[in-house]
């Protein structure tokens, strides 16, 4: 068993070193389960036995790309999209309806869409957040998965292109859009986070 | 709290799961870019084809024309190689989109690029003749392709209408003998006032506009050269002047 000094290593020498040594691998599981577990429970509704298996197959299949790793990329871009890839294609397989997310992460969610002078007071914007819920939930997936990227998941514009494989520039128009059309489905719903 | 690791561990060891080997991600890489390179190549030569034609684009005078010159120039446009040239840049762009980077450029600037690389290949292959050499071997060894081609010497071969292509394959003092694009023999007659008589000559493919006088017999007002702007040694015309002169009685 490697010693906990790992943990300090970068994923790019946790790569190199588990491409020597399987048991390396472990640092990274651990470093990324976690938080793939999160992305994908937000972009898609699935089970927590569904959530393992895709975890799973995420893992072993980022495990037999290793040596595909580019350098360029940060290898948490590099797993994000292994990670949405392997979301998408179960959500198209099971056709599953898009997740409600958790009141707490609307709510960053919306401060951060948002202006945050918006909101009167702490209250106000838990009520308000799930509201959220119904919004995101009416949004295509592509809008969706860029705003939890952006706000939830805090990934830089050139890590959403690279996680999405999309330009940059997209990524920009795309978020802009997601956010309008996030307020014009609240319309819709009369919805009103500005109160 | 979500924890697999274990069970992931486990499963690569069990199933004795290996990292595939670089060389078959640089195989593949390789792979995708030999192919985006044909790709653009096998665009340059569409564009080098289409070069030739548009350069050899040559509509017959208003007062003999059949048609008039939007309806001519809409029915003489190269749509096979047009269509080929957009597939050509479609499958280019889907290739590049593959590479690792692929994701990076905004996909109306890559269609940019790759049609600009494949204008600057096509005018060097056309510069080369082959462009031309391409469109000739496919029109003598693939049937099919007179009837979809486009080309010149097939639209515009048509005798009733006053319009005949071909090749000079003998001449005489007042006349010569013609092989049209359609394989036939014609007597064409034509007036020794004709200015630039340079044309008449053995080997030369020309377009001939006049009328059917006889059976296979047909009498020429104006005579002009198949391709214009062929390249030398390629099939361009014969005789003390070239170029796209026009021959008029």
């Amino acid at each position: 068993m490697p010693h906990p000094r790992f943990y300090e290593k970068t994923d790019e020498e946790l790569v190199k070193l588990t491409l020597k040594n399987e048991e390396y691998y472990l640092y990274i599981i651990k470093r990324y389960e976690e938080r793939l577990a999160r992305y994908i429970r937000r972009i898609t509704n699935i089970s927590e036995e569904e959530l393992e298996d895709i975890l799973q197959e995420i893992f072993i299949q980022a495990y037999k790309n290793l040596n595909d790793f580019d350098k360029n990329l940060k290898f948490s871009s590099w797993i994000y999209r292994i990670a949405h890839n392997k979301t998408i294609d179960n959500y198209r397989r099971r056709e599953s309806r898009p997740k409600i997310l958790e009141a707490k992460e609307n709510e960053i969610l919306l401060s951060l869409i948002e202006d945050n002078n918006h909101f009167q007071d702490e209250v106000e914007r838990k009520l308000m957040a799930q509201s959220i819920n119904e919004v995101l939930s009416q949004l295509k997936t592509n809008y969706r998965e860029v705003l939890v990227l952006r706000f939830l998941e805090e990934k830089s514009y050139e890590e959403i292109s690279d996680i999405l494989r999309k330009p940059i520039g997209t990524v920009g128009t795309l978020i802009n859009r997601a956010k309008k059309e996030f307020a014009k489905t609240a319309n819709k719903m009369k919805i009103n986070f500005e109160e | 709290m979500i924890k697999v690791e274990r069970k992931i561990l486990d499963k690569i060891k069990k199933g004795n799961i290996k990292p595939k080997p670089k060389w078959q991600f640089f195989a593949k890489n390789i792979f995708i870019w030999a192919m985006l390179i044909l790709t653009i190549i096998l665009g340059g030569l569409i564009a080098a084809i289409l070069l030739f034609r548009f350069l050899n684009f040559d509509l017959p005078a208003h007062n003999i024309a059949p048609a008039p010159p939007t309806k001519q120039f809409l029915l003489s446009l190269p749509y096979l190689w047009l269509v080929l040239l957009i597939v050509s840049v479609y499958f280019a762009v889907k290739e590049y989109k593959f590479t690792k980077k692929g994701h990076k450029i905004n996909a109306l600037i890559l269609i940019i690029i790759i049609i600009t690389a494949s204008l600057v290949l096509g005018g060097a292959f056309y510069y080369f003749g082959i462009g031309e050499k391409v469109d000739d071997s496919l029109t003598n060894k693939l049937p099919p392709y007179k009837i979809i081609s486009q080309r010149q010497e097939f639209i515009w071969n048509n005798p009733e209408k006053g319009l005949l292509t071909g090749e000079i394959v003998k001449t005489e003092e007042n006349n010569f003998e013609l092989k049209s694009s359609d394989d036939k023999t014609w007597q064409v007659n034509y007036c020794q006032c004709i200015k630039d008589k340079f044309l008449v000559e053995e080997g030369n493919k020309v377009k001939i506009f006049g009328k059917i006088v006889n059976n296979m017999e047909f009498e020429a007002k104006q005579i002009r050269p198949l391709f214009p702007n062929r390249r030398p040694g390629f099939g361009s015309v014969k005789g003390e002047q070239r170029g796209p002169k026009r021959i008029v009685n």
